[in-house]
């Protein structure tokens, strides 16, 4: 079938094959790697990726499902330069150790940032309670989405 | 394997009206893709609801709240209408999954999947919704929630049908609550369900409509424990009475269960988070 | 009422540089991987583009118990793209053990690569090789492979006096470990005795198994794999597949999250026979499914432990009997009942104990290496039995653990390694201070909907292997390049435990340069020294020992090269920040005179080690749980927490807190929610994570820690273990403060919702 969709800011005319997931379609067919696949079944959130600049998990979408759809994965982040208040507090925080849930929590975060300018503690753990993490038991990475909403803040020129 | 993408409606009735059996439905996908995904060796003909626009539409249309089959949790949980008009959709919606599963599961899929453990019917129960079936020649049907049958919705497809909405009568209620009890407390399937819906006058209650999910293949009417909100005043209403009575409609419902033990209890905690609510609303 | 200590070596300790002089160890230094895992940049396997590798699905056993009869694999040879269908015809007839790493080890080997004798619902069978893993999928679906079964055994009590699950291998290993004087008799002591359940655990690292093998182009058999024992693995692919030990290749590729799941050899010698067979690359993924039915899990044990005790609270002797179920196949089985036992003579000062470990088999998915070694298990049987003994004699259970808990010092009754600076007791003071235990304690239960308490548990766990059957050594090589960066050669595996980051600290501190500066690589056995591997907790204590004395070896030499080519006297040559001065004078950069050194001297600089450490010390955790427990539907909210650790020193404060976080998440979810379940035909009941339940974000409590640092002599910079031991005391916390809240006695984890109505209705 024929689809077409922008990924990263970039538009995609593709043919694909009617089983093929979202997940397989960024990663095997576009390279995209950061969304990686850790359950298949939509528990685990390291698929995370924003559709239309919802949260969404890519291994329960079909890729005919994104046709006209606005994807975004942490490399789209990077590019638009909007991942350095994440990355900076996700360093400071030291949220990161095995980093394999890394890619779809800040995809996660980005969602709630994107919608709530000074998120609390519980808006910060309900965007991630799709999001597993067996390394770092959320507190640093929580304590990271509080802080790039700061940031972001502060990016801004408002005080907060 | 197979897949289309209707636009609007009209596509989506001409492709149900090839009457292919073995035509798969698909919404949010939470459920479905998994099973393609486990099981690549099936081959489906799969129809993507997702791209219709009519039946995401949420808006007052007479004496009702139209909401459409693929209206999403997140849609309902921020749906301004939902919230003020119906507020235990908007709030059984809200605690469905997890913000992935909220951003892509809908209504209708929560419904037609039929599983006994599925959130939202004891709501449209609890609020006397009705669902609206289509069929490839446009014409509806209505059927009352609480009168539904699950097993009806599993063969909706191969006979031609769709769920197109779910019509929400927009009466006064004073109360209309919703719990859940799972696993842990959140991003969980119930293990037990509770919505309900009444008016008030004074302190009498009226038009009690409690209703239990996850106990049986479609929620059940908790009669014992709605015959107590009714008989007396609120006031020498026990807690403990209301509560036994729950218990009561669990054991009846599934005596050979094995979990039937641990709901029978749990429902105490649904009942007594409702029975907090219900006091504050009165006073 | 400290005792001091007698004089061990003690290489971490640099004379002449006083605390506040360290400048990268003890410092927060940066991740040296973190940018390129924030960006989606740091490819794990299956990042790579498969290029030209072929796919295998494996073929699992769907009984638990049983024998092929037949393999139909007519229709999935008919798929296109299926390249070769592998049966147990395949199999090379090497029995091996997945945790075995040198050929002296007498752990029984019943595994086999293929088997036609399945023991548990997921041994493997075969596998379908194919060009790309959806068809590799589909056909493996497609091979029908017909099963006689036997009536499998699920339950370990059970278990022990069946008849062997398999011909030749006894049902029962029992072994025993004692001191003192025996059971004393009981007249005027108190007893308690309990039984405490501990469940199969999945690791549940979000990375699932994977591996990649091919043989290169001069015909080295090459494995990549996501391991913690790079040796181990070439040892078992050797063995098993008859090569020589110098042409396998084993290089350790990117961990997405291990946690001893990761350490015993499964997926490789398959993948690798492939690989050899077909003269194709081979890469073998598994799905979530698979990873949880058909790798490793935590042993699951049944403790029963009866303590004596005077009245006044002073333990006199102990008995513990375990029995640990290690499900189809031996591994590292009855090494983990082993360590249990060693565990319990190293917390309290008991003047006498006996443990008796039966590790027996069930037709269940085997159990393996799984963070704390079985850590985790014996200090749920004790620590929830001290509870209870607590209660019997009207104490507080934190002052009847300060009233046996050991001394810094003290040895180890058995003549296991003496314990070292054991700083529990501050771990438990400092912890009850900041945790406001006393004033908690006493607040505790109620008879509402909502009932708090407060518990606690005392740990401890090694730091390697230094004092068991078992070698500990490694080798390193570092040397300093033309530009001053440097490069620490070891055969490192980093999990995300922060590994690589923390021994470029090491480094960085007594060459002076920033860990950015350092490269530290991973293992790979054709070009890494010989290291026991990432396992026992050993790495910080053994490894960053080996590092921190080699950089001082390099620094030694170095400055001597320097000294011949000025004709200067060391004492005059110094190193700061990437640069030399002479008589304190600048003289140049270290990459110039690494330059001058290899053009004037015709050398180096650089230099090897090999290290093997003289102490095994105990790391000691205490953790404090509050728990509010809903008694209407027995769901649990863990409040509030603390952990205190003894670290001896914290290379790297905010790793060690990360390690912490992550140790509490996986010991409430073992106290919770985290249970493999089998129906009475050995069949997984929760193969997936929508009904295997983790801890997540909204169910983990704020967590506080207070870090003990008091220097472990031996230990680099006086640093010890916390990789494992952050998780072990974590269970019995929250068991205790649930049985405190509710006046129960539960033992049988996880305390499901279901389990705790079901003891509340006891008291209804």
């Amino acid at each position: 079938m024929q689809i077409r969709l922008m990924v990263n800011d970039r538009r995609y005319s593709l043919g694909v094959d009617p089983s093929l997931r979202l997940v397989d379609l960024l990663r095997d067919v576009l390279g995209f790697t950061s969304v990686k696949e850790g359950c298949s079944e939509g528990e685990c959130g390291a698929c995370t990726v924003l559709m239309d600049g919802k949260a969404v998990t890519s291994c329960t979408i079909m890729a005919f499902q994104a046709d006209g759809s606005e994807i975004l994965t942490v490399e789209g982040l990077e590019n638009r330069g909007e991942l350095e208040p994440i990355e900076k507090a996700f360093i400071e925080n030291d949220a990161v150790q095995c980093g394999f849930c890394t890619p779809g929590m800040i995809m996660s975060a980005k969602a709630l940032l994107d919608k709530k300018r000074k998120p609390t503690e519980e808006d910060a753990k309900r965007a991630i309670e799709g999001n597993l993490c067996r390394c770092t038991g959320y507190v640093p990475i929580i304590k990271s989405i509080l802080d790039a909403a700061e940031r972001m803040e502060e990016d801004a020129g408002t005080s907060s | 394997m197979r897949a289309r993408r209707p636009r609007d409606l009209s596509e989506l009735r001409k492709i149900l009206g090839s009457g292919k059996p073995d035509l798969k439905l698909l919404a949010g996908g939470t459920d479905l893709v998994v099973h393609l995904n486990a099981n690549p060796g099936e081959d489906w003909d799969l129809v993507d609801l997702t791209g219709i626009k009519e039946l995401k539409r949420i808006a007052v249309e007479g004496p009702f709240l139209e909401i459409g089959a693929l209206a999403t949790f997140q849609d309902l949980e921020d749906s301004q209408l939902v919230r003020s008009k119906t507020a235990c959709l908007a709030e059984a919606a809200a605690m469905v999954g997890s913000c992935q599963i909220r951003n892509r599961g809908t209504l209708g899929g929560n419904v037609a999947n039929g599983s006994a453990a599925a959130d939202i019917p004891p709501v449209l129960c609890a609020l006397d919704a009705l669902l609206v079936i289509e069929s490839r020649d446009g014409n509806q049907r209505t059927v009352r929630a609480e009168e539904a049958n699950p097993d009806d919705f599993k063969s909706l497809a191969a006979r031609g049908e769709f769920i197109r909405k779910f019509l929400v009568p927009l009466e006064e209620r004073d109360l209309s609550f919703f719990d859940k009890v799972g696993s842990r407390r959140a991003v969980t399937v119930s293990k037990l369900n509770l919505a309900f819906s009444c008016k008030l006058q004074g302190s009498r209650i009226e038009k009690p409509r409690l209703f239990l999910g996850a106990l049986a293949p479609w929620p059940v009417r908790a009669v014992e424990a709605e015959s107590l909100l009714t008989s007396v005043t609120s006031k020498d209403l026990a807690e403990t009475s209301f509560l036994d009575a729950l218990s009561k409609t669990v054991e009846k419902t599934i005596p050979d269960r094995a979990s039937m033990p641990y709901k029978r209890q749990a429902v105490k905690g649904l009942g007594n988070h409702l029975w907090a609510n219900l006091l504050e609303v009165i006073r | 009422m400290t005792k001091t200590l007698s004089p061990v070596k003690e290489p971490g300790i640099i004379g002449e540089k006083a605390e506040r002089d360290l400048k990268y160890v003890g410092r927060d230094v940066r991740r040296v991987d973190i940018e390129r895992k924030i960006k989606g940049r740091f490819n794990y396997l299956a990042d790579l583009p498969p290029g030209g590798s072929l796919h295998a699905r494996l073929i699992l056993s769907k009984v638990a118990n049983g024998r092929v009869l037949s393999i139909d694999d007519s229709k999935a040879l008919e798929i296109p793209g299926v390249i070769k269908v592998f049966t147990p015809v395949d199999d090379p007839g090497v029995r091996f053990n997945s945790q075995v790493s040198m050929p002296n080890q007498e752990d029984f080997r019943d595994e086999k690569i293929f088997t036609d004798r399945p023991l548990f619902v997921g041994d493997r069978i075969g596998a379908v090789l194919a060009t790309d893993p959806r068809t590799a999928q589909k056909a493996a679906d497609l091979v029908k492979v017909e099963y006689e079964t036997c009536e499998p055994v699920i339950d370990p009590e059970q278990a022990l006096s069946s008849s062997p699950l398999l011909e030749g291998r006894p049902q029962v290993i029992e072994g025993r470990i004692s001191y003192g004087d025996g059971e004393a008799d009981e007249k005027g002591l108190v007893a308690v005795e309990s039984v405490v359940r501990t469940p199969k655990i999945h690791h549940a690292a979000l990375e699932n198994h994977i591996c990649l093998a091919y043989v290169d182009y001069d015909g080295t058999l090459t494995v990549e794999s996501p391991c913690q024992m790079i040796f181990t693995v070439r040892h078992i692919l050797a063995q098993t597949l008859g090569l020589p030990l110098n042409k396998v290749r084993v290089i350790k590729a990117p961990v997405g999250g291990s946690f001893g799941g990761k350490q015993d050899i499964i997926l490789e010698p398959a993948c690798a026979l492939m690989a050899i067979e077909t003269r194709r690359p081979v890469r073998l993924a598994m799905d979530r499914k698979e990873t949880i039915i058909a790798t490793r899990t935590r042993t699951a044990t049944i403790g029963r432990v009866k303590t004596l005790a005077r009245s006044d609270g002073t333990l006199v002797f102990r008995r513990m009997d375990v029995i640990s179920d290690t499900g189809a196949y031996l591994t590292g089985g009855h090494r983990v009942t082993m360590a249990m036992g060693k565990k319990t003579s190293r917390l309290y000062r008991i003047p006498s104990q006996v443990f008796v470990g039966k590790t027996t088999y069930t037709n269940t998915t085997p159990s393996g290496a799984c963070r704390g070694f079985g850590s985790p298990q014996i200090h749920a049987a004790t620590e929830i039995n001290l509870d209870f003994l607590a209660k019997k004699l009207g104490m507080d259970p934190a002052l009847l653990r300060l009233k046996n808990l050991v001394y810094p010092g003290d040895a180890d009754p058995t003549g296991a390694p003496p314990l070292g600076n054991a700083r529990v007791r501050e771990c438990l003071e400092l912890g009850m201070e900041r945790f406001d235990w006393k004033r908690r304690y006493r607040m505790a239960g109620g008879t509402g909907r909502y009932r708090r308490g407060v518990g606690l548990a005392c740990s401890t766990h090694g730091n390697g292997y230094y004092g068991t059957p078992y070698p500990d050594f490694t080798g390193m090589s570092l040397r300093v390049c033309e530009d001053g960066s440097a490069i620490l050669n070891a055969g490192f595996h980093e999990l995300g435990n922060g590994t690589l980051t923390a021994m470029a600290q090491i480094v960085g501190e007594i060459l002076d340069i920033p860990p950015e500066k350092i490269y530290v690589t991973e293992g790979d056995t054709q070009h890494s020294p010989f290291d026991t591997g990432c396992i026992a907790s050993r790495v910080t204590y053994v490894c960053g020992a080996c590092a921190l004395e080699l950089a001082e070896k390099v620094k030694d030499r170095f400055i001597r090269q320097i000294g011949k080519l000025y004709g200067e006297i060391p004492e005059d040559i110094k190193f700061e920040n990437g640069y030399v001065y002479i008589k304190d004078k600048p003289c140049s950069d270290y990459g110039t005179m690494v330059i001058e050194i290899a053009n004037r001297l015709n050398e180096e600089v650089g230099d090897f080690l090999t290290y093997k450490p003289e102490a095994n010390p105990a790391s000691y955790g205490v953790h404090f749980a509050e728990v509010e427990v809903d008694a209407f539907t027995g769901l649990v909210r863990v409040t509030d927490f603390l952990a205190a650790h003894d670290v001896g020193k914290a290379i790297n404060p905010r790793m060690v807190k990360g390690q912490i976080y992550g140790g509490v998440q996986m010991g409430i979810g073992m106290a919770l929610t985290e249970e493999m379940i089998y129906d009475p035909s050995g069949r997984p009941k929760n193969a997936s994570l929508g009904r295997y339940h983790l801890v997540n974000a909204p169910d983990m409590p704020d967590v506080d820690i207070i870090l003990v640092e008091e220097n472990e002599p031996g230990g680099p910079f006086g640093g010890k273990s916390i990789g494992e031991i952050s998780t072990v005391p974590t269970a019995a916390a929250v068991v205790n403060a649930i049985n405190r809240a509710l006046n129960t006695q539960l033992t049988h984890l996880p305390l499901t919702p279901e389990r705790i109505l079901d003891a509340l209705s006891v008291f209804v």
